[in-house]
């Protein structure tokens, strides 16, 4: 059913695929839910450490995008709309994980390598450990400095978007980014990193 | 130019969002430890922007549909903040946090003097059951000028202006980003924590806050 829709849909943009998900066609909801699905899921396995945990949290993201849909108006970007739920969902995540006495988020359990066809042996175990001692940093920032960090060098957005998704200033984003970047490093740093 | 302040120059730099970037560049041309320090900068946001991507099971589509179908078939969600006095003294604490921290700001967009109208208008929202109800009665005070923070859950305040809304988990990232400023670690800092302040209320900063409340409120 979606594989026709899937011809012209991909040229439709955010906002003209959120208004004909508000007129009932689930082919355009879908369409939304694959564009943003890798973005939602990478961004919820940085915030919470779990791949597992990301799948659920990301899915309910959407869960709730679906089911407010009538109240969404393009007033900004649409993947604040939906980057700000997800934000929203994974602090809830964190701070139910600290109740449970499941502390801070931890590095993802797995981490497959990315293609590494033709590539050198040792660039393959070099890039790997950065991987590794980069999911820890990140696993030891706060949810605020990891939150800014994954929303500007993994996901890519602007400043602004970054103070729309997280609802501040765009001088906090500017100054909390820069703390993140800072502790990261020394993190690496300490963590056997020091020559990246 | 302070530690700080070159930190969040370089990083704003290297993002394209500085404000003076010619200066920046012809800082960097004379000063090699600035100029260390943008290269590492740059590295990092290389090896951060390569990291792997997840992979999406396909089925993951399937069960959204499925999850958001289901959903709709229950009744709207009614926006409810239990009025029990646990809740709502947890939230008069963070309005008591909020009203601080915006009054403590120059150029806090929320003028302190209201803030005696802001904190009644927000305890008595914890009293009823439902958005719209919420809606009607801020709306009409708005309409009467009164100056007032939202403070809510989620996003469900978003007919508010941005300077008069703010959710509970920004309200947690301020308060943590307070304490982490005076050198504590809100995180990890067991009852200290900003969620040991806010939901435990045995912690003596807890106290300190209730005491803070009281004096606030005018209720002491």
């Amino acid at each position: 059913m979606e594989a026709k829709a899937d011809e012209w849909m991909p040229q439709l943009d955010d906002w003209e695929l959120v208004a004909r998900a508000q007129a009932g066609d689930e082919n355009a909801f879908a369409m939304l839910v694959r564009r943003y699905q890798v973005p939602v899921i990478h961004f919820c396995q940085r915030m919470t450490g779990s791949a597992e945990d990301a799948e659920d949290v990301a899915q309910e993201a959407f869960v709730r995008l679906h089911r407010h849909l009538k109240r969404l108006k393009p007033q900004a970007r649409f993947s604040t709309v939906l980057f700000g739920i997800a934000r929203n969902l994974t602090l809830n995540y964190l701070r139910d994980m600290k109740r449970r006495g499941r502390g801070q988020s931890r590095p993802l359990e797995t981490c497959p390598l990315p293609d590494a066809e033709g590539r050198r042996p040792d660039v393959e175990a070099r890039m790997g450990e950065i991987e590794r001692l980069l999911e820890e940093g990140i696993a030891r920032l706060s949810p605020a400095h990891r939150e800014v960090l994954v929303l500007r060098e993994i996901q890519g957005l602007d400043y602004d978007a970054i103070a729309t998704v997280l609802k501040c200033r765009k001088g906090t984003v500017k100054s909390r980014l820069a703390r993140a970047r800072e502790q990261l490093r020394q993190r690496l740093v300490s963590l056997g990193g020091e020559e990246i | 130019m302070s530690d700080k302040h070159v930190l969040d120059a370089l990083s704003a730099y290297i993002d394209g969002e500085a404000a003076h970037p010619d200066r920046i560049e012809r800082h960097l041309r004379r000063c090699p430890e600035c100029a260390r320090r943008h290269m590492e900068l740059l590295k990092l946001s290389s090896h951060l922007g390569a990291m792997n991507v997840p992979e999406v099971p396909p089925e993951f589509l399937t069960r959204v549909m499925a999850h958001a179908r289901e959903a709709e078939m229950l009744p709207a969600r009614r926006f409810w903040l239990p009025a029990s006095p646990g809740w709502v003294a947890a939230l008069a604490l963070i309005v008591v946090g909020l009203a601080l921290l915006y009054g403590a700001r120059p150029n806090g967009s929320t003028p302190a003097t209201t803030s005696r109208e802001q904190v009644a208008v927000v305890r008595d929202t914890t009293l009823y059951l439902d958005d719209e109800a919420v809606v009607d009665a801020m709306a009409k005070l708005m309409d009467e000028g009164v100056d007032l923070t939202y403070v809510a859950p989620d996003a469900s305040g978003d007919w508010l202006p941005e300077d008069n809304f703010i959710t509970y988990d920004e309200m947690v990232v301020s308060l943590a980003e307070e304490i982490e400023d005076e050198g504590g670690d809100p995180y990890l800092g067991g009852d200290t924590n900003v969620y040991g302040l806010i939901d435990g209320m045995g912690s003596s900063e807890a106290a300190v806050l209730g005491s803070l409340l009281t004096d606030y409120m005018g209720e002491g």
